[in-house]
């Protein structure tokens, strides 16, 4: 039930829109600054936005100053970034050092983020649409911790996305309104920064009743934000009625130009439209310009009481949403102009503004200048009293205990992905710690990933209890469902973005409240790119969390052409903060699953991606563990060549069988002839990068050959490489460069199509036959 | 009377799986709901589970064993009061492929192995057909120096092969090593 609010004191109001006042003076300027004041070396523009600063300071001030608790969490709008920094500024948080540096190397960031700013930023926001729907996954995470007994119920914070209207536009929304509305999210609010003057007038509109709509359907309480308290009290005086009809049927367009040009043409276009009734006329001679054009534009998103009642009767954990009226560029010279998207004030306007907000011209950076010593203490006393002000900073999770090593699963042939499979499955059985702090997630893949034995093992998770309908009725089937608050499993519709922005959300379990979990998601390998933005965007932010993609590759060969991954490969060697494996073996896969719980939870760690496939292939014996080291640095020789080689296969993943029957072959015509498996080769390309940078980036200048260059080295000067991998050849091909070395690279590059794999292989070049001819192929040239 | 626990049937599409692990030994007591094995079929590792209680008589499936047919008995419970004879494992005449054969050779391999065996390597139709000579499809040599003798011109028919039984290998091709001699730098001065 909805709370009634007592009205907010008028005197915290006062205080609020001082504030309002400062942060929106403080992130124009923070952007003037940069693009007026500090010299430009390059030439180029360097942007910001003012007009989208300015219509969210209000909604800002009322929310961090008076909802906010210390316990509730906040998706800024990118855009409105300077305005985050400018209330970190007036606390103290933030330095002017790093305001005069906005958007310059090592100030502040264009948008905030968690791993680049100096001030705490609970969500990294940038790619329009994600940083919104990832508090109703972090709330979800939020219910299964609380689930777990990992957060306490009474601690439970609000997450919250501070919007612009045009991410309501980003599908991703839709996709995470579903899966909440399926998860019976609470504790979520979605706030609306609604500028009319951007959008088409009349479809937007006609949008917004059905926005309304949708996320009523899904579950949302919806509250708008539409008139401002002097609106509304000049709705109630005679001729207000007309009044507020002109409003509500004013297009779009006309009322930006309105806004713009400022009291008079107001005064003069109302007088024309709904001038001949007298009370109106009466009404409108009641306020002068100035005041008129603030009557105007009185809308709900910059009225401070407004704002502050709307947050506290949404008290309670059912999501919301609130449609904030706003003008684009309120309180500034470029209010309501079209062009004040990326426009900016020219310096006189912003000398404009400053002379009118009091500033004295060398003051502008000083907090409170131009308030007087009064209200200057009252205003610092009010923020650092705010309970916003008492968040505690993220504190260090405690780590979750990684056995020394994984069992292997038996079996003479296995695949990758069946033996992950398994080792999930022992984890699920075994009383270790780890084996409680695993969750996992899947985009409708759960069965044909292999996560069913965990799940069946572990639970979905459920808040509330769902019975298994097919198990009561004793109708057989492998997959025992039972949902349930304790369960392991956060089953997802098949939207990859969800599940990207799930494992972001789990990953980010440890900074946000304080303890670990240890995600495991699955998805289709080739589907890593339906998803790819939100990847990248868990990554940004140093979510932590494995990643496992499979079936890949060719492997999947009856699906055909579209589900054959091609470039993953790549994909993992690109993306910065996710170390990709490819393990050919089940004994590999335990040893990197062991070195990925490890991993995601050290300080300097990362996330790691796991390629696997579903074609068994005979496993190979083992004489010692001294590979193990070798193959989480990125590679190892599984036939060390001897000194007279003249070439070596090089190899990654389920291919293994081909590359060893190839090696056989090989060997009596090249005595020697080494066989490396490149496990990774993102840590071998990344290790020889760094390499080469140290001599000069002057961090060090003695630093150990890399792994890639270690490895190559046991191979003579001159010597070749055929290099092989189900996926993109330049995965590997580049290792001839390491050491100058010339590579006869086999690959995919074309897409797939439906066959066996026999054909499959065959048609693409990866059976051993293919790398027989690609070993003459060294020789053709010489 | 013994009640005979049957290879449950995992979905509704499951034709056979490999009993992967007994998790009861004979004469445990067991209960409803007691996990008495772990089965696994291609996608997932299931635990049986019991739905009646009793005594273990009898295993009849040794672990480990594959494509055990959905119905086949593969241990029987003796119910409460009931002796439990000291049934030795998996000898029972209703053992399920082929009662008999011992267990150890009823292991196959999965009818779902993904490929045939590979084709040899040493396939003389499988390579480059342009400027090859002719004769060098029949000559005794490796694939590699097959390849490298057709792509090069060169005949076989000449050559001795110093590979095992006079198999010619890419060493007799008398081509340069890949091997980079030892470089000579020569600074030129102005």
């Amino acid at each position: 039930m909805v709370k009634t609010a007592q009205p907010s004191n008028a005197e915290t109001i006062n205080v609020l829109e001082t504030l309002e006042a400062r942060l929106r003076w403080l992130s124009s300027w923070t952007v003037h600054n940069a693009n007026h004041i500090r010299p430009k070396r390059d030439g180029l523009k360097v942007g910001g936005h003012q007009a989208s600063c300015s219509s969210m300071t209000a909604i800002m001030a009322a929310l961090y100053f008076h909802a906010l608790r210390p316990q509730d969490k906040v998706a800024v709008k990118p855009h409105a970034g300077p305005v985050l920094h400018a209330i970190h500024y007036m606390l103290g948080n933030q330095s002017r050092e790093n305001l005069i540096n906005f958007r310059s190397l090592g100030g502040v960031q264009s948008y905030p983020s968690r791993t680049k700013d100096s001030i705490p930023v609970d969500f990294s926001t940038g790619s329009v649409g994600l940083g919104v729907a990832v508090t109703a996954f972090s709330s979800l995470v939020q219910d299964y911790l609380i689930a777990h007994g990992q957060v306490k119920n009474e601690d439970a914070g609000r997450m919250i996305a501070l919007m612009g209207d045009a991410e309501l536009d980003e599908g991703n929304i839709y996709e995470c309104l579903i899966e909440g509305y399926k998860h019976n999210i609470r504790n979520c609010w979605w706030i609306v920064d609604y500028n009319r003057q951007s959008l088409d007038s009349t479809t937007a509109d006609r949008m917004f009743r059905r926005f309304d709509d949708i996320f009523e359907t899904c579950g949302w309480r919806v509250i708008t934000l539409k008139y401002g308290k002097l609106q509304q009290a000049a709705f109630r005086k005679p001729g207000g009625k007309a009044l507020e009809e002109w409003i509500d049927n004013c297009p779009n367009a006309d009322f930006a130009v309105l806004t713009y040009k400022g009291g008079e043409a107001w005064r003069e276009r109302l007088l024309a439209d709904i001038g001949g009734k007298a009370n109106v006329t009466k009404l409108i001679a009641g306020y002068d310009d100035d005041q008129l054009a603030a009557l105007m534009t009185n809308l709900g998103g910059h009225c401070m009481a407004s704002l502050t009642e709307a947050f506290d009767a949404a008290d309670d954990e059912l999501p919301t949403m609130f449609i904030a009226y706003t003008v684009k560029g309120f309180g500034l010279p470029l209010a309501g102009h079209k062009d004040n998207h990326s426009g900016m004030m020219n310096p006189p306007q912003i000398h404009c503004l400053r002379d009118r907000m009091g500033i004295s011209e060398g003051d502008e950076w000083e907090p409170y200048a131009g308030l007087g010593d009064n209200m200057a203490a009252e205003l610092k006393a009010f923020m650092e009293n705010s309970a916003f002000a008492r968040t505690p900073p993220e504190g260090e999770a405690e780590a979750v205990p990684v056995p020394a090593r994984f069992s292997i699963p038996d079996g003479d042939e296995q695949s990758t992905q069946a033996a992950f499979g398994r080792i999930l499955f022992d984890l699920a059985k075994s009383d270790e710690e780890i084996g409680n702090r695993i969750v996992t997630t899947a985009p409708d893949v759960t069965q044909t990933t292999n996560l069913g034995a965990f799940v069946n093992q572990r639970g979905l998770f459920r808040r509330q209890e769902v019975a298994d309908v097919f198990r009561q009725a004793k109708i057989p089937s492998a997959q025992k469902w039972a949902a349930h608050a304790a369960g392991q499993h956060i089953e997802l519709g098949i939207a990859e973005n969800n599940f990207f922005l799930m494992l972001t959300s789990l990953g980010l379990s440890a900074p946000h409240f304080g303890t670990r979990l240890l995600p495991v998601g699955t998805v289709y390998d080739p589907f890593i790119a339906r998803g790819l933005d939100a990847l990248n965007y868990g990554c940004y932010q140093d979510a932590r969390f494995l990643l496992v993609g499979t079936p890949s590759g060719l492997t999947l060969a009856g699906e055909g052409g579209a589900h054959q991954s091609i470039n993953t490969p790549l994909i993992g060697m690109g993306q910065p903060n996710l170390d990709y494996f490819e393990p050919a073996w089940a004994d590999e896969v335990a040893l990197m699953m062991r070195h990925a719980f490890d991993h995601m939870q050290r300080p300097d760690g990362s996330s790691v991606y796991l390629r696997l496939s579903t074609r068994s292939v005979p496993q190979i014996k083992r004489n010692s563990d001294a590979w193990e080291a070798d193959a989480l640095k990125g590679g190892y020789w599984l036939r060390q060549p001897g000194p007279e080689a003249e070439a070596a296969i090089v190899f990654t993943g389920a291919i293994a069988p081909e590359a060893l029957e190839a090696w056989e072959s090989l060997s009596e015509d090249m005595p020697g002839l080494g066989l490396l498996n490149v496990t990774s080769p993102d840590l071998l390309h990344r290790g020889w990068s760094a390499r080469c940078a140290c001599r000069w980036n002057g961090a060090q200048t003695d630093i150990a050959p890399s792994h890639a260059e270690h490895l190559l080295s046991a191979l003579a000067p001159g010597a070749g490489l055929v290099t092989i991998l189900d996926g993109s050849p330049g995965a590997l091909s580049w290792l001839g460069g390491v050491k100058g070395m010339r590579v006869s690279p086999l690959g995919t590059d074309r897409f797939g199509q439906t066959g066996d794999l026999l054909d499959l292989y065959r048609e693409y070049r990866l059976d051993a036959e293919a790398i027989v001819d690609a070993a003459a192929e060294l020789f053709l040239e010489n | 009377m013994a009640i005979e626990l049957e290879m449950p049937a995992l979905s509704s599409t499951m034709e056979k799986g490999t009993l992967a692990k007994w998790l009861v030994a004979i004469g445990d007591a067991v209960k409803s709901g007691d996990v008495i094995a772990e089965i696994e079929t291609d996608k997932a590792t299931m635990e049986f589970e019991a739905v009646d209680e009793g005594r273990i008589a009898s295993l009849l499936i040794a672990e480990g064993t594959d494509d055990v047919p959905v119905g086949t008995i593969i241990a029987t419970m003796a119910e409460d009061g009931e002796a439990v004879a000291a049934v030795p494992v998996v000898t029972a005449a209703k053992s399920p492929v082929d009662a008999e054969a011992p267990v150890e050779e009823q292991r196959r391999p999965p009818p779902t192995t993904p490929e045939p065996a590979p084709a040899p390597v040493a396939d003389p139709l499988r390579g480059p057909a342009i400027a090859g000579h002719g004769d060098n499809r029949a000559a005794n040599a490796t694939p590699l120096a097959r390849r490298i003798a057709s792509f090069k011109g060169l005949s076989l028919s000449d050559l001795k092969g110093s590979g095992p039984r006079g198999k010619i290998v890419k060493a007799d091709l008398g081509l340069p090593s890949l091997l980079s001699p030892p470089s000579t730098v020569i600074m030129n001065g102005r």
